[in-house]
């Protein structure tokens, strides 16, 4: 892996919630976050890894959190400007998504067209997975001494 | 530089409903982007992930599991069909991930791993750990199972116990039903459940016992 460059240390409080809450309070549309309990909360792994990856990048100074604000603020704006029966669902995370594509093809950190060219290589290789079905059940047996 | 000048719009998933696994195929070529070009190490975004990674799991599971321990019934429909008793408690996956329950039994151990990449049990379970997916415990485990319980969970079975390893995929998930502790029969569902850990549910622990600091 690249050996990573980073200004400063990071923030020792970086891993606590509190950090990602402030950061999440910032954002646009913070009232319309998935919460259970007051606690953030989560459908699918995916969701949880863009989230991270946002804060991730931010923190180790990829670009400032106001830039990320401002693409979700877009996002947003672009699914409520868009008739409802073209659109998907209100899902919170595909505009967290969106808005995370939309600043690294804008800052350069990715190449138009690269991420879609990545994901589909994801996607074949999920296929392939499937294809070569692995999961064929009971692997090995260790049927014990006694 | 913007996106617009360059011919094709940017491929993002926008306003259009996007299938989930389109997202979360874009969410892992994106991370795969990071990674490559430094922009983040994988610790750095694991360790918020880990932070949140309980909330799609493994209380779930646990749930789960302490209802098939106090329903026979249930625990019954669970064997039979876990994606299909999962979803009577709002549990489920995305989408066409079906699930598949081995139970613990005196004599009985299951475990489970994913020997070609991590694929995981995720709707019950939340995200896997990280040594789930290192290649060392995905051979290892089918090798020798006794011998890496022993020795890297410090699962000590007795000798006389089979040990079933299962290997989970992406269309089907095996977890593990751990057997009951002993000394539990007067707790509720509730109860049960908080002994229920992440991994007696992937066979490399045994659930806590009643009692023990939780």
């Amino acid at each position: 892996m690249a050996e990573c460059r980073r200004g400063p240390d990071r923030p020792p409080d970086l891993t606590e919630r509190r950090v990602v809450e402030r950061l999440l309070g910032e954002l646009p549309g913070a009232g319309a976050i998935p919460r259970k309990e007051g606690e953030l909360s989560f459908e699918s792994p995916w969701q949880i890894r863009a989230l991270a990856l946002a804060v991730a990048a931010h923190d180790q100074g990829r670009f400032p959190w106001s830039d990320f604000q401002g693409q979700l603020i877009a996002a947003i704006r672009d699914w409520e400007q868009t008739p409802a029966g073209e659109r998907g669902e209100w899902e919170y995370y595909h505009h967290w998504v969106r808005a995370l594509e939309a600043l690294v093809v804008d800052t350069g950190m990715a190449e138009p067209g690269e991420i879609d060219r990545r994901a589909v290589e994801e996607i074949k290789a999920g296929e392939h997975r499937r294809a070569h079905s692995h999961g064929s059940g009971l692997l090995a047996v260790d049927r014990g001494g006694g | 530089m913007t996106t617009t000048e360059q011919g094709s719009p940017p491929p993002v998933p926008g306003t259009l409903p996007a299938p989930p696994e389109e997202i979360a195929a874009r969410v892992k070529a994106l991370e795969a982007i990071f990674i490559e070009k430094g922009f983040v190490t994988e610790e750095a975004v694991d360790k918020i992930a880990e932070m949140y990674e309980k909330e799609v799991g493994p209380h779930r599971g646990a749930k789960v599991v302490a209802k098939a321990w106090t329903d026979p019934v249930f625990r019954e429909r669970l064997l039979e069909d876990a994606s299909a008793a999962c979803r009577e408690l709002g549990i489920g996956g995305v989408q066409g991930e079906d699930m598949v329950v081995v139970e613990n039994t005196e004599g009985v151990h299951n475990v489970i791993v994913c020997t070609l990449c991590s694929c995981y049990p995720w709707p019950t379970l939340g995200l896997p750990p990280n040594w789930y997916k290192y290649p060392a415990y995905r051979s290892r485990m089918v090798k020798e199972p006794r011998v890496v319980l022993q020795d890297e969970f410090g699962l000590d079975l007795p000798d006389s116990t089979e040990i079933k390893v299962w290997d989970t995929s992406a269309e089907l998930r095996y977890w593990v039903l751990p057997e009951r502790p002993a000394g539990t029969e007067g707790m509720s569902e509730e109860e049960l459940a908080s002994l229920v850990t992440r991994d007696s549910m992937i066979g490399v622990g045994l659930p806590k016992q009643p009692g023990s600091a939780s």
